[in-house]
């Protein structure tokens, strides 16, 4: 005889489930742990891989994919096993797997990351380095949360019609899901950083597994809760310090979580550098002990196209947009300021990152500088009447892009009506040669707003400094030695060796970027790419 | 703000700087104002613009040996600034091979133990790929694992 189904399961078990506002508890506890641990994921994930949208979309697209098989499987087992016992289990375990999230990160990194690994190398594998350790960190724990709402729905159905309970639940566990957007990025990361607030999150699951499994025997509950709080004391405490290890011979002197990003503060002998989220070997601030010069870096560089403007006025001013920890507001009051009523006023988006200038790269609060905190540097150009000596965009989003909105026609634009006359715009935009398509682009761009548009290639580094003026042609932009601070002769020479400042010779393939079409950052990620597998491929060829 | 702190540009062009005494006095006017605008051009880190000027240099056909293994040791700088290190290390070998330049041998091979030294240091990551691979195969593994254990024991 053969056998019939009529897609019911072939064993029913007697259910026991919450009702339907135990469920919706629940569901909305749920949802919101769900999003919370997904955001904070990727909070967790700037350290190691930065905050690009390529590692945004391994969270969402792990997230998801968990999230879908843990309902399918959630569906099976909630037919086969629907007891209070088992969903309790189910929501314990997710709770302990969120708890993890942090150190299998930290492990998944290390292990995929090495923290000697050269940015320009690097580009080549952090976005399949954060896919595994999305799977590895996340994965389990949102499965696990997927097979959730299978259970609430069918506890609640035996109250309420299947349509009722799916539409309520469904409507709880979003609105769960608002609050573990908003908590998370308002509150407790800002607050308490990104691994309590994964603590915080299994915390919120072990009580809904409380929840769930309730009534319990008074013995079996105080079990729960000693295991639940043994392991989470136990994960808790173990917090390496620093979180992320120092490659090389320095120290990290300061982690912290801003609200924008991870900000770490490290000291080789007697130089400091602020790195910011994966950072590798690229830095935002960098001072030396008593020593407002940087031996070489761009800053020296900066500075030095810096001088004719700021010599030719009695009161220059200078803006610059993307301060940091003030390492240019500091090298231009000691070369600059001594004689001369100079004014600087910065922007930096990140508050936490300009606190950093006084404590860690000696620039105390100084009454000829201001700064605009948590502003794009943008809106404050546009809605300024101030008009400058010398505008400085020192700007970037994740390591290696200028920011789109600061360096679009619109911005140079602005950029050029608020330079006083004889003013020049200077940026600092890393590439490796002039050929890179983002500064090609970039500086084509300036051209259609300039009249004269040139570099200078810092010597030995991958920074270019661009400038743009509306007067002064290229060959007049670097002042002779004989009437520069002597502390800029070693930039000059440096300048010297670069065979000076170019005239940017602009090509009519060269793309102009604008506030509507900029694809600079896929410009600069293609380059990047290209050079990582071409750098790990020569590896390769090692004899 | 960002400096992506290079392993060998600052060495590279050091070396082309010191290699400026290595151009040929003899040479021909034409292909010397060629290597000499190449040189300051690879300073300046115009290296497409650099090795347009190289390419002429073998156009002209008027360039004597010595000129010929400077402008191969420029064409090896500008192919590891690409990070193309077999060209790099065949336009150094091919200038060592060919100059009787004391200064340019020494330069060009200065620049292959530098070349050899980066490919020892990425050699380290060259596994880094393979191992992400692994570790993809081992979670897909392992999901499809938990797949198939749920729908076994809830049948």
């Amino acid at each position: 005889m053969n056998r019939v189904s009529d897609g019911a399961p072939p064993r029913s078990a007697a259910v026991d489930l919450p009702g339907p506002l135990r469920g919706a508890f629940i569901a909305g506890l749920t949802g919101a742990a769900a999003l919370g641990l997904e955001l904070t994921a990727a909070r967790l994930f700037m350290p190691w891989f930065g905050a690009s949208i390529h590692v945004w979309s391994k969270v969402i697209g792990v997230a998801l994919a968990a999230l879908a098989l843990g309902n399918l499987a959630g569906g099976r087992l909630a037919a086969r096993w629907p007891s209070r016992f088992v969903l309790g289990g189910l929501l314990g375990a997710a709770a302990a797997t969120a708890a993890l999230a942090p150190l299998l990160t930290r492990a998944f990194a290390l292990s995929t990351v090495p923290a000697d690994l050269p940015l320009e190398a690097a580009l080549g594998i952090l976005g399949q380095a954060s896919l595994v350790t999305a799977i590895a960190a996340l994965g389990l724990p949102l499965f696990v949360l997927g097979t959730i709402f299978p259970f609430v729905v069918k506890g609640a159905a035996r109250t309420w019609s299947v349509e009722r309970s799916s539409g309520v639940l469904s409507s709880v566990s979003t609105f769960g899901g608002l609050l573990g957007t908003f908590a998370p990025v308002h509150w407790t990361i800002p607050s308490y950083g990104s691994r309590a607030t994964c603590l915080g999150i299994a915390a919120v699951l072990a009580i809904a597994a409380f929840v769930a499994a309730w009534p319990l025997r008074a013995r079996h509950g105080l079990a729960a809760a000693a295991v639940a709080s043994i392991l989470g004391a136990a994960i808790a405490s173990f917090a390496p310090t620093p979180w992320k290890p120092q490659s090389g011979d320095g120290t990290v002197v300061l982690e912290r979580e801003s609200a924008y990003q991870y900000v770490r503060v490290e000291r080789a002998r007697d130089a400091t550098r602020l790195c910011l989220n994966e950072g590798l070997d690229s830095y935002h601030s960098l001072a030396y002990a008593g020593d407002v010069m940087t031996r070489g870096a761009y800053y020296d560089s900066l500075s030095l196209m810096s001088a004719r403007p700021l010599t030719a006025s009695p009161s220059p001013r200078v803006l610059v947009l993307g301060f940091a920890a003030g390492t240019v507001a500091r090298q231009l009051l000691a070369l600059f300021g001594e004689h001369r009523d100079l004014r600087i006023d910065g922007v930096e988006l990140d508050p936490v990152v300009a606190e950093l200038a006084g404590p860690y790269f000696e620039l105390p609060p100084d009454p000829r500088i201001t700064i605009h905190v948590d502003v794009d540097a943008r809106s404050v150009l546009d809605r300024t009447n101030v008009r400058y000596d010398v505008i400085v965009v020192d700007a970037y989003a994740q390591q290696i892009h200028v920011p789109f909105q600061l360096c679009s026609r619109e911005f140079f634009a602005s950029v050029r009506e608020h330079l006083a006359p004889g003013g020049l715009f200077l940026a600092n935009v890393s590439a490796f040669s002039a050929d890179d398509g983002a500064l090609r682009a970039i500086a084509r761009t300036a051209c259609a707003e300039f009249t004269h548009v040139g570099a200078l290639a810092v010597f030995g580094s991958r920074n270019f400094v661009l400038a743009g003026s509306m007067e002064s042609s290229t060959d007049q932009w670097l002042l002779p030695p004989t009437t520069l601070p002597e502390r800029l002769h070693p930039a000059r020479s440096a300048a010297d060796e670069a065979r000076g400042v170019f005239a940017w010779p602009t090509r009519p393939d060269d793309v102009v970027l604008t506030d509507d079409r900029s694809p600079v950052e896929r410009i600069m990620e293609h380059d990047l790419e290209l050079r990582a597998r071409a750098l790990l491929a020569a590896g390769r060829g090692a004899r | 703000m960002t400096p992506i702190r290079g392993l060998v540009v600052g060495g590279l062009l050091l070396l082309c700087a010191n290699a400026g005494g290595a151009a040929p006095a003899q040479a021909r006017s034409d292909v010397d104002s060629l290597l000499l605008e190449a040189r300051a051009l690879i300073r300046q880190m115009r290296i497409s613009a650099a090795e347009e000027r190289l390419r002429l240099v073998w156009t002209t056909g008027d360039a004597s040996a010595e000129q010929d293994a400077y402008a191969r040791f420029l064409l090896g700088i500008v192919a590891h600034e690409r990070r193309d290190a077999d060209a790099a290390e065949r336009s150094y070998r091919e200038a060592l091979e060919r100059s009787s330049s004391t200064a340019t041998r020494a330069v060009a091979q200065s620049n292959l133990d530098m070349l050899a030294t980066e490919r020892a240091r990425y050699a380290a990551y060259a596994p880094l790929r393979t191992r992400l691979d692994v570790w993809l195969a081992i979670e897909c593994a392992v999901a499809l694992a938990v797949a198939c254990f749920v729908v076994r024991v809830s049948r």
